[in-house]
């Protein structure tokens, strides 16, 4: 069978002399799924503007390209125009940045015929959005691109992309702005087209379940490939078993949580705008010592709010909220934020950071060389052993500061650690990381609250998640890991396909 | 049951100098800026101390002469040595410009950082001072404050200041207040920091950067303000030379001796250009340096 894509030896170089992409040969077969899998910075999105013929001409590709039977090795601007969309369609990984703000959806789908001068009916776009799961698709089709959630408008996006049948959809990272449940439900759209698709992303869960073929990238360079079981169970390459990592279930807790309680919230409403706004109705909470609690809900529905309440930094409107003796000292409770460069001070070396919560009034003074190597230490803790201690955030990976992030937080083993939305700037490697560095420090005895929209997530390392929804807590049956099914029902999905994993 | 592999070397962690000096030094536009604005203080410390000809005493016989070894630059209507004159006018063009820059920069910083976190009534007082500050045209105001003063420079200096420091006070509290309700800072409230070390680490090296860089970016724009009032004779007097006041005394004789325009012209165009450099690069290290 001859595949619909092919490459020998591709090789793409900038015109500053960089080689992100570096003699790479694949092919992909007809109605099957290829995976290219890689970290960032691994060639990935590199590789798909060249098998679109996207690249800037100053920019040298050197190899041979066949897009079914056609050798695009020279192609010019004309020939690749006259492939996309018929030979080759293109799924971008941000739905809303590939859209025009100022037009509906419908025009963005019809783009593909139009751009080959082919006409087509609002009718034949509502029966294929409606095909791939997009409910009530004729009246909300002629709505703009802001209305819809991610999840369906990465769905009009793959309509676009399969509007002329190609038989070839290369998809750039098509889920990475969506959750877990939402990613795996568009994935399985993009199978149902019946043409092949190549898949190109970070998460190696995604994959492994979706994909037929992988080829795992790194440094520009194909370091293995294989059968998605025969990588999980018999990988190499170094590069692969660190992406396995992050698949590896989190060590059992060893130390349950205390009965002690830590910190109550009964029946707490707050807002802003002077009252104007409700962000918070009515919200209990209560967190144990040493409890790992998760607080899930749609964006919107109080829980950065409820979180602020905890941390002290908002009063509530109403309501009680009751802290034990250990949470009354300044310090006893350190934050984890969802922007981990901005949550590192920038002109400081990432040791000044870590070690600033020594430097408070209270604590014994130590000296700069004690508080260094205290800071080196924690560092080594989170992984950050072969780090300079005298970088700047600037200078370290956006995962690399959140885990710094996480050695300022547990350095002193404070009873209470919050964090908002820790994982949500990070790939799959890094959350896994994470989850077991906080996981490490509650079983190191500090409690936990952990604010997510990311359910696998929680559900992972929370002792037992919280629901919220409009300003209220749910209340959940028991102290166990559940989720309530209304949480995850997304209020930008206003009525969309019921997407929940419980 | 750490599962971590603390061994493992992590991603490639760039190892670069970070004194502000040396990473200007490696920028390629801010090495320009540095030494076009390094030979320039150079030509104005030497020229305040030493100039080849005297920079103030007429000899009509050689007016207006053209550039020659004795007279790189040319001479002027009173027979004057224009490189003496250029060298005499640096340290007050360049100087001048440096001092108001950096007076409006500390007054705005203090004042905006002020209000800015301070907040409620100071915050309501101070900016609405500087609203009436900025409603009144900078030119004006100048104008203004020199006619109660009278001319000199100065007092023009201090005109200068006044009409500008509103400026830089409204862009450093809108600064501050931003940065105010950065992570960073929250987390170091939260760690139980004290308010005033909150400020000083987190705060103000952050904002002054900033607030510096549009500075550098404006001595451009200064160094034609002190002209045009040079130019007017409300700033430097006769017979004290400075740039400015020197390229309108060329514009007299532009027919006759086009020359006299090239070398005061050009060295505004230098300093600007230096400034320019400089601040660009600066905005460059800021933004890397923000992870922005």
């Amino acid at each position: 069978m001859t595949p619909v894509l092919a490459c020998e030896n591709l090789t793409v170089t900038y015109p500053d002399g960089t080689t992100p992409v570096n003699g790479i040969s694949f092919a992909v077969r007809p109605d099957t799924c290829f995976a290219l899998l890689g970290r960032s910075g691994a060639g990935k999105s590199t590789i798909a503007r060249a098998l679109m013929g996207l690249h800037a001409r100053s920019t040298r590709i050197l190899g041979k390209l066949t897009l079914g039977s056609q050798d695009m090795s020279s192609a010019t601007p004309e020939d690749w125009r006259s492939v996309r969309g018929r030979e080759v369609g293109f799924v971008a990984q941000d739905p809303w940045s590939t859209c025009d703000p100022l037009r509906p959806v419908r025009d963005h789908v019809a783009e593909t015929w139009r751009c080959h001068e082919l006409t087509t009916s609002w009718q034949n776009i509502s029966t294929r959005l409606t095909s791939l799961g997009v409910p009530e698709a004729t009246v909300k089709m002629a709505q703009h691109p802001h209305t819809w959630s991610g999840g369906m408008l990465q769905r009009a996006s793959i309509a676009a992309a399969s509007g002329l049948a190609p038989p070839l959809i290369i998809a750039d990272e098509p889920t990475s702005a969506l959750d877990v449940e939402r990613a795996q439900s568009v994935l399985d759209s993009l199978r149902a087209l019946g043409c092949a698709v190549l898949l190109i992303s970070h998460d190696m869960g995604l994959v492994l379940k979706n994909a037929d073929d992988v080829a795992v990238l790194h440094g520009g360079r194909i370091v293995e490939r294989g059968a998605p079981q025969t990588l999980r169970e018999r990988a190499r390459h170094p590069e692969t078993k660190r992406l396995l990592e992050a698949l590896s279930p989190l060590p059992k807790r060893q130390k349950p949580a205390s009965s002690e309680r830590l910190l109550t919230l009964n029946d707490v409403s707050a807002g802003y705008d002077r009252g104007k706004v409700q962000a918070l109705k009515s919200a209990d909470l209560e967190i144990k010592a040493g409890e790992v609690v998760g607080l899930q809900g749609p964006s919107g529905c109080g829980k950065s709010t409820l979180l602020r309440l905890v941390m002290g930094i908002e009063t509530p409107a109403s309501g009680t909220v009751w802290r034990s003796g250990a949470l009354t000292p300044p310090g006893s409770i350190l934050p984890i934020f969802q922007d981990p460069v901005g949550s590192l001070v920038p002109h400081w070396s990432v040791w000044r950071s870590i070690s600033e919560p020594l430097t408070a009034p209270g604590e014994t003074r130590l000296s700069k060389a004690d508080r260094r190597a205290k800071a080196v230490m924690a560092m080594a803790s989170v992984g950050l052993g072969e780090c300079d201690p005298e970088a700047r955030p600037s200078e370290l990976s956006v995962g690399q500061c959140q885990r710094v992030a996480i050695a300022r937080a547990t350095l002193k083993g404070p009873p209470l650690i919050v964090a908002d939305e820790p994982t949500s700037a990070l790939d799959s490697l890094s959350t896994w990381r994470v989850s077991n560095l906080l996981r490490t420090a509650a079983e190191a005895g500090s409690a936990i609250l952990i604010v997510s929209h990311d359910s696998a997530f929680l559900e992972r390392l929370a002792d037992r998640v919280v629901a919220m929804k409009d300003g209220r807590t749910i209340k959940s049956p028991s102290a166990d890991s559940c989720c309530s099914c209304e949480a995850s029902d997304d209020r930008h999905d206003g009525g969309g396909v019921k997407e929940c994993s419980c | 049951m750490n599962m971590l592999n603390l061994t493992r070397p992590t991603a490639d962690i760039r190892t670069t100098d970070r004194r502000l000096l040396t990473r200007l030094w490696r920028h390629g536009s801010g090495r320009a800026g540095l030494l076009i604005g390094l030979a320039l203080i150079i030509f104005a410390i030497l020229g305040a101390f030493w100039t080849p000809h005297a920079p103030d005493v007429p000899d009509y016989l050689e007016a207006l002469q053209p550039p020659s070894l004795d007279n790189p630059f040319g001479t002027d209507a009173t027979g004057r040595d224009l490189l003496s004159r250029t060298m005499d006018g640096a340290h007050r063009s360049i100087g001048a410009a440096g001092l108001v820059l950096g007076a409006v920069f500390l007054i705005g910083l203090a004042i905006g950082c002020l209000a800015g976190l301070a907040g409620g009534v100071t915050d309501a007082l101070l900016m609405r001072l500087t609203d009436i500050a900025m409603t009144l045209p900078g030119l004006v105001l100048a104008f203004a404050v020199l006619g109660l003063l009278g001319p000199g420079f100065v007092n023009l200096l201090i005109a200068l200041i006044i009409a500008d420091w509103a400026w830089y006070a409204r862009l450093s509290r809108s600064l501050a207040l931003s940065a105010g309700k950065k992570p960073h800072v929250i987390a170091a409230q939260m760690a139980g920091i004290p308010r005033w070390r909150i400020i000083s680490g987190h705060i103000l090296p952050g904002v002054a950067l900033q607030v510096g860089i549009v500075a550098s970016l404006a001595l451009g724009g200064m160094i034609g303000a002190i002209s045009g009032f040079s130019f007017l004779g409300l700033g430097v007097q006769p017979p004290h030379a400075e740039w400015g006041a020197l390229l309108a005394e060329s514009r007299l004789y532009f027919s006759l001796a086009p020359w006299l325009l090239i070398a005061p012209a050009g060295l505004i165009f230098l300093s600007v250009l230096s400034a320019n450099l400089v601040g660009n690069a600066l905005r460059d290290i800021a933004a890397t340096g923000d992870g922005e």
